[in-house]
């Protein structure tokens, strides 16, 4: 286990402001070059952390928050301050993670440049609101002076990076619900025995662990893209495993583990609100399952063969 | 035995079939279809593939060519997704061979490797039988000793390509089953010569109206002590390693690809782009599993569970390009009717052989509970 992972691990089970923590200690503009005010890294490391903290059901900014510094830094040369990242497909109306904490808003629109919305600016209205798991997810609306055209950045490699994110941190709650699914099974009795020696348990456990699977090798598929110029499909291929996946272990791990998973002091529900969340975040698993489509459609078998799904198959 | 000059690339490889195929396709000497790997035999294709060193490419020299597990893969998933005609050497290049390397001795692999690789010697799985289908450890094939061999009295059924094969991998009991033992005990591995006296077959016509699959009998077959595989009554550790090879290949994942291929060429409106995308995005998945699997191959690790889950995965995947074929038919060429109308009759077939989907979930569990 790499030194990065141990470090999150301990932040997130801390009982502290886990995002004051994380910031303190640089891990919230990894991704960003050192030069430019971050603390350097790339997709290896901010899917390492987002894993972690998914597997945790921890929630926190760190996905908006470093994919915003990284659109900035890389268009104006430094990090103004808490940034949130929002996905608008259409332009006037923004649903955005975080906006009531974060002062920059980095606004990608399918097609066009990347903008930024200056968030404590005048006319600026945020309505407060919550996803699935209780993060905020408000609504914004920006007057034209609040908002400039950042043409430094790319948003196609922002978006795929931010969907790596999403894709991570499934990961990391599928991986931490099995989990602990697997340990409730094997020590719970009904019927004087572990729930796992009834047939019908065993096989929807063994179903979990193939959900998981595709999960995890979809996001290394999408990690082995990050950067090149199949980033984008390679993601949009993470978001709709994962967020199937999500969906299915959110499901499973719920229904073996009985009244005892609906409780709030368990620790399954974070995983699993999480779970719901992330598998629709910023753009929706549909969208994503759209956007490979089209691809399939348009460039027929060969790119459906030679480039979507031939990953290290080469 | 060809010999082959540079080691070949992947990328290489995947040319040199996909022009093989194009060829061969383009000039009518096949026509592509679902499950081709079991269903079309073509004594010319195979013949030609060995002789470009195509089959028992992973095989040390003498016998091939000493190429990874992930060089095979290139090969083989490219004729899979040409729904070639390959059925007749794709048990023995897949598991024979493979299992005669690891376990047999010399004077089998010399009998035995060199016909596999020029596609002369074709085999077929005496594994099944009518009291043994999933509970493959209570075969009831017995082998008796006979001199300096055995004698083998039993059935197999659903013995595919039977009817084309040269010899059979028969597993059979070596040691009775006693009182309270495991049936896991006493059951041995060997190959047996088609054309020795005792054997019979008797064709077994699927739904589909075919005939690929067949009941083999053996009646007090005589088969040399050096046709058995490896250890006598160590069978089962054997077999289970060669399912990872049965099942954890492309074959469980790319049956019904050419069905695909033939439903993109006919998809006309943007309907079907989210149905279409998540397929992508599963055999994307598949794909990978299998290289991974193909990996862990080559560095002598047997991926049971990975190869178990790659084949429950595949059989869905598989089984979903009809339900996406259904959907684009009745606008569709008659092809992808003929096709379709195939390869549905031949779906239930997919999540049984090589092990129902059932035993596949409760090996991965298994697995997983011990850990």
């Amino acid at each position: 286990m790499s030194d990065l992972r141990n470090l999150v691990r301990d932040v997130a089970r801390d009982s502290g402001d886990v995002w004051a923590t994380l910031a303190e200690l640089g891990l919230s503009t990894i991704g960003v070059p050192e030069e430019l005010g971050g603390s350097g890294g790339g997709a290896p490391e901010l899917a390492e952390v987002a894993e972690v903290l998914g597997e945790h059901g921890v929630t926190v900014p760190f996905a908006e928050h470093t994919t915003a510094a990284r659109a900035l830094a890389e268009a104006t040369g430094r990090i103004p301050g808490p940034g949130t990242v929002a996905v608008a497909l259409v332009p006037d109306r923004l649903t955005v993670p975080w906006a009531a904490r974060s002062s920059h808003l980095v606004v990608l629109t399918p097609g066009a440049d990347a903008a930024v919305v200056d968030l404590r600016a005048d006319g600026v209205v945020v309505v407060p609101g919550v996803d699935a798991a209780g993060r905020g997810l408000d609504d914004v609306t920006a007057p034209p002076a609040a908002v400039r055209p950042l043409p430094g950045a790319d948003p196609d490699a922002l978006l795929a990076g931010l969907a790596l994110l999403r894709c991570a941190s499934m990961v990391g709650a599928c991986r931490a619900a099995y989990r602990l699914t697997r340990e409730h099974v094997g020590t719970r009795e009904q019927f004087g025995r572990p729930l796992v020696r009834l047939p019908a348990v065993a096989t929807a456990l063994a179903r979990l662990r193939v959900e998981v699977l595709q999960a995890e090798i979809a996001l290394a598929a999408a990690l082995d893209a990050a950067d090149g110029e199949r980033a984008l499909p390679a993601a949009a291929l993470g978001r709709v495993v994962c967020g199937t996946a999500a969906t299915e272990v959110a499901r499973i791990a719920h229904q073996l583990h009985g009244a005892m998973g609906i409780t709030r002091e368990y620790g399954l529900h974070p995983l699993t609100r999480l779970l719901w969340a992330e598998r629709d975040a910023d753009l929706p698993e549909q969208h994503w399952a759209e956007l490979l489509g089209g691809l399939v459609l348009d460039g027929g078998e060969d790119r459906l063969w030679c480039e979507l799904t031939a990953g290290v198959a080469g | 035995m060809p010999t082959a000059t540079a080691e070949p690339t992947v990328a290489g490889l995947r040319e040199e079939v996909r022009r093989l195929c194009a060829d061969r396709h383009r000039s009518g000497r096949y026509v592509p279809r679902s499950d081709s790997w079991l269903r079309s035999p073509d004594h010319g294709f195979s013949k030609e593939l060995a002789a470009r060193g195509l089959i028992g490419m992973t095989w040390p020299a003498p016998y091939g060519r000493g190429l990874s597990n992930v060089h095979r893969l290139a090969v083989t998933e490219e004729l899979l997704r040409a729904g070639a005609p390959v059925a007749l050497h794709w048990i023995a290049d897949r598991q024979i061979g493979p299992a005669i390397l690891r376990h047999g001795g010399t004077r089998l692999q010399q009998e035995i490797l060199p016909g596999i690789a020029s596609a002369d010697l074709v085999f077929c799985l005496g594994l099944s039988e009518s009291e043994a289908g999933s509970d493959l450890a209570s075969v009831r094939t017995r082998a008796v000793p006979d001199g300096d061999g055995f004698r083998i009295t039993g059935r197999k059924m659903w013995t595919s390509g039977a009817h084309h094969a040269t010899h059979a991998y028969v597993l059979a009991r070596t040691t009775p089953r006693a009182e309270g033992a495991r049936p896991h005990t006493g059951l041995s591995e060997f190959v047996v010569d088609m054309a020795s006296d005792g054997v019979e077959v008797t064709p077994i016509v699927d739904m589909t109206g075919e005939h690929h699959f067949n009941e083999v009998t053996f009646d007090g077959v005589r088969v040399p002590a050096h046709h058995l595989i490896g250890e006598r009554d160590a069978g089962w550790r054997q077999v289970t390693e060669q399912l990872a090879f049965e099942r954890g290949g492309p074959e469980r994942v790319l049956t019904t690809y050419p069905l695909l291929l033939q439903v993109l060429g006919a998809v006309r409106d943007r309907t079907l782009a989210a149905d279409l995308g998540r397929l992508a995005a599963r055999l994307g998945v598949l794909r990978r599993l299998c290289h991974g699997i193909a990996e862990m191959l080559d560095a002598g690790q047997a991926p049971v569970q990975e190869a178990a889950t790659c084949k429950l995965l595949g059989n869905e995947f598989e089984r979903d390009v009809l339900e996406l074929a259904r959907r684009v038919a009745p606008t569709g060429p008659p092809g992808l009717r003929r096709d379709l109308a195939l390869a549905m009759s031949a779906s239930p077939a997919f999540s049984l052989r090589g092990g129902a989907s059932e035993v596949l979930l409760s090996i991965i569990t298994r697995a997983e509970t011990a850990s």
